[in-house]
């Protein structure tokens, strides 16, 4: 092969390597790339206590009769830590925190997009939660309950909207249920090149009287996120709910 | 919603109260159950051998043969294997057989157990977290 014919060869590798560098890196270059670790800042957004951290959005708008039987939850709740046998909640069987939970990102969590899908790691539990790109949600009735419920999105500018229905009603968020027909909308966009921000409006029809809204604010971390398997619990359930630690 | 202790403002308070060095507690969250096992107005310190270690999730679990009087075998949890590799902590921090002494925050049931403060192992000092 000729000098000149070598590195025109050389030349259309090069470029043909460069493009496929690109292509994985930044699969759309019209897109924000909110790929990357977070973590929930301000550093004092759960608040002072950690058996009752702070609502983001406030307190909830109950309606009848869930505003009452959150009130006789709490009670009990303070009751039972007072006495050191705290409620046991899903979070003490290991069990996932679900939607809307995992992006308060108690642990960090990590985000992967391509043009199909965005995923989110949560380092919790090893949580997983799939937003599928650019396509419509079924009806309910073909959606099976998830603790993440089923997630569709969609790119609004620079800003990734998602909608979430069918997420388990046994999932609790700060300990109040929520209906079969909950919707959580999330609009998800950088606000810096280090600086994320999920806007979330929770809406449903059986338990809420108003709308929910809260923004999670978060930092781009370097970390590198953990196995987490919850694999020596110790906890012991009594019959009436009351946690307990083995000793053995 | 259960969570351990992941705020900052909670660790300072958590350091108030114990008294000891908490300078490494950063970034410490463990979610899956509520502080209220424990009574955190009271510090226990124990010296003894350690029987178990287990380097283990939702908590790192310290089993611990104290001298007494009388003799007593204490269970001590701190915070999860996730947080506390943020803060030093690793699988062989602490071996079967090490002497130590060790404060924890007791189980408000009397049992002898609690919520790791500190453990000291000859000249390292480990800080609990969540």
């Amino acid at each position: 092969m000729k000098p000149t014919r070598t590195l025109l060869a050389l030349a259309v590798v090069l470029v043909t390597c460069a493009g496929i560098g690109n292509a994985a890196t930044t699969p759309n270059k019209h897109r924000p790339d909110i790929s990357g670790t977070w973590e929930r800042t301000p550093d004092d957004w759960f608040g002072e206590n950690p058996d009752d951290p702070v609502h983001p959005g406030g307190p909830m708008d109950l309606k009848a009769p869930y505003a009452a039987e959150y009130a006789a939850l709490k009670k009990k709740q303070a009751a039972a830590n007072e006495a050191g046998t705290p409620l046991a909640t899903t979070s003490s069987r290991c069990l996932p925190e679900g939607m809307p939970t995992l992006m308060a990102a108690l642990f960090p969590i990590q985000i992967i997009h391509d043009d199909q899908d965005v995923i989110v790691l949560g380092e919790y539990l090893q949580q997983v939660r799939r937003i599928r790109l650019n396509q419509a949600m079924p009806p309910k009735e073909k959606l099976d309950p998830l603790y993440q419920g089923h997630s569709r999105g969609h790119w609004e500018g620079d800003t990734l909207v998602v909608e979430t229905q069918r997420v388990r009603t046994d999932v609790r968020f700060y300990d109040v249920p929520h209906g079969p027909d909950m919707k959580i909308t999330e609009r998800i966009r950088l606000r810096g090149p280090d600086r994320l921000e999920d806007q979330v409006l929770i809406e449903d029809p059986q338990v809420l009287a108003t709308p929910y809204r809260f923004t999670f604010e978060y930092k781009r971390s370097s970390y590198a996120i953990q196995e987490y398997v919850c694999e020596n619990n110790q906890i012991v359930i009594d019959s009436e709910g009351k946690a307990s630690l083995s000793l053995e | 919603m259960s969570v351990s202790s992941p705020s900052p403002l909670f660790r300072q308070a958590l350091c108030l109260l114990t008294l000891t060095a908490c300078s490494v507690l950063s970034s410490v969250a463990t979610a899956h159950h509520s502080f209220a096992l424990f009574d955190q107005t009271r510090t226990v310190t124990v010296k003894g051998v350690v029987e178990r270690f287990a380097w283990t999730n939702p908590h790192i679990t310290l089993y611990l043969d104290a001298d007494g009087p009388p003799p007593q075998r204490y269970k001590i949890e701190t915070g999860s294997v996730n947080a506390l590799q943020r803060t030093g902590w690793s699988a062989d921090s602490i071996k079967a057989g090490d002497i130590a002494e060790v404060s924890f925050k007791p189980l408000k049931n009397g049992e002898p157990g609690g919520l790791l403060v500190e453990i000291k192992i000859g000249d390292v000092v480990l800080s609990g977290g969540g």
